[in-house]
């Protein structure tokens, strides 16, 4: 039915929110824009 | 995989722990226990610990179910199977835990015992259907995430008059397991790992929802992160621990909102009320006994009740003794404290139930951290703060979702 959802032995337990993972990814990006953080390659 | 790959992207990992790094304190402890084996795995797998700095430490906590079951419980099964001549039916990795006399499960199916490996409790309930003849025990086991199938499974049972189909309920709960790692008799009398908060678990949590974790960062003044369990919720979900340490604040925040609410599924929930009902007390591996900790079949619902059933009585069995997955469990020791780990003790032949899983702490350690431990004690004299590179992207191939056979 075009969800995504949590499996778990063979049960959904719960429905993924599109919104939330968006944001949650956007919350990961944003360690990546303050300015003390080294760019790729650093390591 | 959509909402797989992005959340395991190997340079955005590197900046969060630049941002960890640079938001710890030098000055301060930052001691997490993740509860859940889903976490553990993924810490060890993807090299979670390698990208923190020094005062930031993860400590394995015990949600890994086949790790707490008690070799009494395994036992019971055993008998089950190779004296009442049962089809005895349960997940995968309960069938190498150890248990007593040198059994397990596996050695038992190999005496000629009828043991089933299933993927669902549905397919328990179907062997049932299918084999009219037969006694059918599922023997269940696992936290909050696989407790609403079995009470489905129970209800479904009593609806269709399938009478031969009965479930030796091994169901423990999350809130129970963290309350006696902050507070119990052992804790006060062996002492206990100074932890600085929680991550919370992932699926568990879809299930209870955030909620009963506000008692824990209330009472017992710990910060909470519930997290999902692709290496960059939980390097999200320690900057959150971070920040919350170094503000003073003790909070339940949620890093997996795009599955966890605060009520959690209230319909699930509902369901395990049907079904079940509390346990005064429950034997854990590694905790000992833990008040209202598991869950009983209710009485409605007793002919579908194995241990009604067949009368069956738990014996407590003492751990082996060089084992140290009880002190493991509490986070008290580390897998490498351990005088049988990686040589007596191994996920080929294990003696620890830390050890069987996948998401043991031992085996966890076994499969991914100590190669990268003695590769890391080499080139010490590397210069000033590096950030080890670790390509997460890189094990995306194993693209199945663990999820789905192990029970959290």
């Amino acid at each position: 039915v075009g969800d995504y959802v949590i499996l778990h032995v063979g049960y959904a337990l719960s429905r993924l929110d599109p919104e939330e993972a968006e944001r949650t990814l956007a919350l990961f990006r944003e360690a990546g824009l303050s300015a003390e953080v080294p760019q790729e390659g650093a390591a | 995989v959509k909402y797989i790959d992005e959340f395991r992207d190997g340079s955005l990992a590197r900046r969060i722990a630049a941002q960890i790094a640079a938001e710890v304190r030098a000055d301060r402890r930052y001691h997490f226990m993740e509860f859940c084996g889903g976490h553990t795995h993924a810490i060890s797998r993807y090299g979670v610990a390698d990208l923190l700095p020094p005062n930031v430490k993860m400590i394995h906590g015990p949600g890994c179910p086949v790790c707490v079951l008690p070799i009494g419980r395994v036992d019971l099964a055993i008998a089950l199977a190779l004296e009442q001549r049962v089809m005895l039916c349960t997940y995968g990795d309960v069938l190498r835990v150890p248990a007593s006399g040198g059994l397990s499960l596996l050695k038992a199916k190999a005496r000629g015992a009828d043991v089933r490996m299933i993927y669902s409790a549905a397919d328990a309930l179907d062997l049932a259907r299918r084999h009219p003849e037969r006694e059918v025990v599922f023997f269940a086991i696992g936290f909050e995430t696989t407790t609403p199938p079995t009470a489905l499974v129970i209800r479904q049972a009593a609806a269709e008059g399938i009478g031969n189909f009965s479930v030796v309920c091994n169901h423990v709960l999350t809130p129970a397991a963290i309350g006696n790692i902050l507070e119990s008799p052992e804790v006060r009398r062996l002492g206990t790992v100074p932890l600085d908060g929680f991550i919370g678990p992932a699926h568990v949590s879809t299930v209870i929802g955030s909620q009963p974790y506000e008692f824990f960062a209330e009472e017992y003044r710990k910060p909470v992160v519930i997290a999902g369990f692709e290496p960059l919720d939980v390097m999200q979900a320690i900057l959150m621990l971070a920040r919350q340490v170094n503000d003073g604040r003790c909070e339940v925040e949620n890093e997996f909102t795009r599955a966890v609410t605060r009520d959690g599924n209230l319909k699930a929930q509902a369901l395990v009320g049907e079904v079940f009902e509390l346990r005064r007390a429950f034997d854990w591996r590694g905790l000992g006994e833990v008040p209202y900790s598991a869950l009983a079949i209710r009485a409605e619902f007793g002919a579908w009740d194995a241990e009604r059933k067949f009368a069956l009585r738990t014996q407590r069995v003492a751990d082996n003794k060089a084992c140290e997955c009880g002190a493991i469990l509490r986070g008290l020791k580390h897998p490498r404290d351990c005088r049988i780990f990686g040589t007596v003790c191994t996920p080929e032949s294990p003696v620890g139930s830390c050890m069987v899983s996948s998401e043991g702490a031992c085996a966890a350690y076994y499969s991914y951290g100590r190669h990268r431990e003695v590769a890391a004690a080499a080139p010490a004299a590397v210069s000033a703060p590096v950030i080890p590179v670790v390509l997460l992207a890189s094990t995306v191939t194993e693209a199945h979702d663990r999820a789905e056979v192990a029970a959290s």
